[in-house]
């Protein structure tokens, strides 16, 4: 089943964030807890944990783009 | 509660494998750390390295250089400076960013009669000029919060690395904001305070009813000197974690004119476009492709062309 993974809030008043580095690649297996990506706002680094296992199927982003909270960042195809 | 952890320890490397250890393995307590670093220069852990300092001037005259975990620009670290870090459990529907910890910060200072404030979003400055750079790191469910306090450093001493290599650089990394800088020994009037007076100020500070120090064990030394030598101290961390970039210079060496592009990725030269009508663009193109991004590394490469061993000057 697919899922949208999502840029998260981080914060209370967070409005963008900007997708520092994949820890994953398309096709790649994510175990459930594992770091999919990490975010860098306002000089926080974040690590995105998956909330479920599967396999990375596709992103819409690269490093260093700046995403609004709540879009899509990627897709991930669950067991 | 909150904990104590002292390190003695001047090296950036162990200081930021001690962080790291402790934000990853002690989850059940609060931890404040304070640590100072042999002179050094940290980048933050997004930064493209090579667009933030001169590498060949690091190297040349082996300066330290370290990356950090949490995000923001290129810092300077040297004895006056005194590093602070605070963990403690995150939940990010209540979370403040940084104001929570800036303000205890901000509070000890102006006890002192320091007329600190918060400027930005994480900065501490008195007047226009900054005292105290803060970042973070955020991993499941803990935040770790980390600054500097400029009491006494050397503000000028490490300028000179920071320029980067004369060429284009084009990156999506994360880009330093120079501020302006003072001390805090400046603006004591006539309060008499050295280093250690305002370190352990500073600590008594965050422990009014007596400190509560916990010693890491020998087991535990032993796998941060571990986490130290495997990651902090390695090329692959502090220069080959910069995000992709591209480097284009046109110029002369030796009368002859090229324009070089070159596109790096984790550090290494994953594309070489050289065009020169008198330079073997070729061979010198198949020399350089795959290698670090190193000057070092670039300068031994060089010399096995006749007449071509400081080219690699050129490349940083």
């Amino acid at each position: 089943m697919e899922k949208n993974i999502q840029m998260p809030k981080l914060s209370a008043k967070m409005e963008v964030g900007v997708l520092a580095s994949w820890n994953k690649e398309v096709g790649e297996k994510v175990e459930k807890g594992e770091v999919i990506f990490e975010i860098e706002t306002e000089k926080v680094v974040s690590e995105v944990e998956a909330i479920e296992s599967g396999v990375l199927k596709k992103v819409f982003f690269e490093a260093g783009d700046e995403i609004k909270v709540d879009e899509i960042i990627a897709v991930i195809n669950c067991d | 509660m909150m904990k104590f952890i002292n390190s003695t320890s001047n090296n950036v490397y162990y200081n930021l494998a001690v962080e790291e250890y402790i934000f990853s393995n002690m989850i059940d307590d609060d931890f404040l750390l304070l640590w100072v670093n042999d002179p050094c220069i940290v980048v933050g852990k997004h930064q493209n390295i090579f667009e933030e300092v001169n590498c060949k001037e690091i190297q040349k005259n082996e300066v330290m250089v370290a990356r950090r975990n949490s995000g923001g620009g290129t810092v300077f670290h040297d004895k006056g400076n005194l590093n602070f870090t605070i963990i403690t459990d995150y939940n990010s529907d209540n979370f403040s960013g940084y104001d929570e910890f800036l303000s205890q910060i901000i509070k000890l200072l102006n006890e002192i009669g320091i007329s600190a404030e918060k400027s930005k979003v994480c900065d501490i400055v008195i007047g226009d000029k900054k005292i105290s750079g803060n970042a973070q790191s955020i991993k499941k469910k803990r935040v770790l919060h980390h600054g500097t306090l400029l009491f006494d450093s050397d503000l000028d001493a490490l300028r000179t690395m920071l320029k980067p290599a004369d060429g284009e650089f084009k990156s999506k990394a994360v880009k330093s904001v120079r501020s302006s800088v003072t001390n805090i020994i400046d603006h004591l009037g006539d309060k008499e305070l050295d280093f250690d007076g305002f370190r352990n100020y500073v600590l008594h500070s965050f422990f009014v009813n007596g400190i509560d120090e916990i010693k890491l064990s020998e087991a535990e030394i032993e796998k941060i000197h571990e986490l130290e030598k495997a990651k902090y101290t390695t090329w692959d961390w502090i220069y080959g974690f910069s995000p992709t970039f591209t480097f284009k210079k046109q110029d002369y060496f030796n009368n002859h004119q090229f324009d070089l592009y070159l596109v790096v990725e984790k550090g290494k030269i994953k594309e070489c476009e050289l065009k020169s009508k008198t330079l073997a663009v070729n061979k010198i193109e198949s020399l350089l492709l795959g290698h670090r991004y190193d000057y070092c590394v670039l300068s031994d490469l060089c010399s096995e062309i006749e007449d071509f061993a400081d080219f690699a000057d050129y490349l940083f």
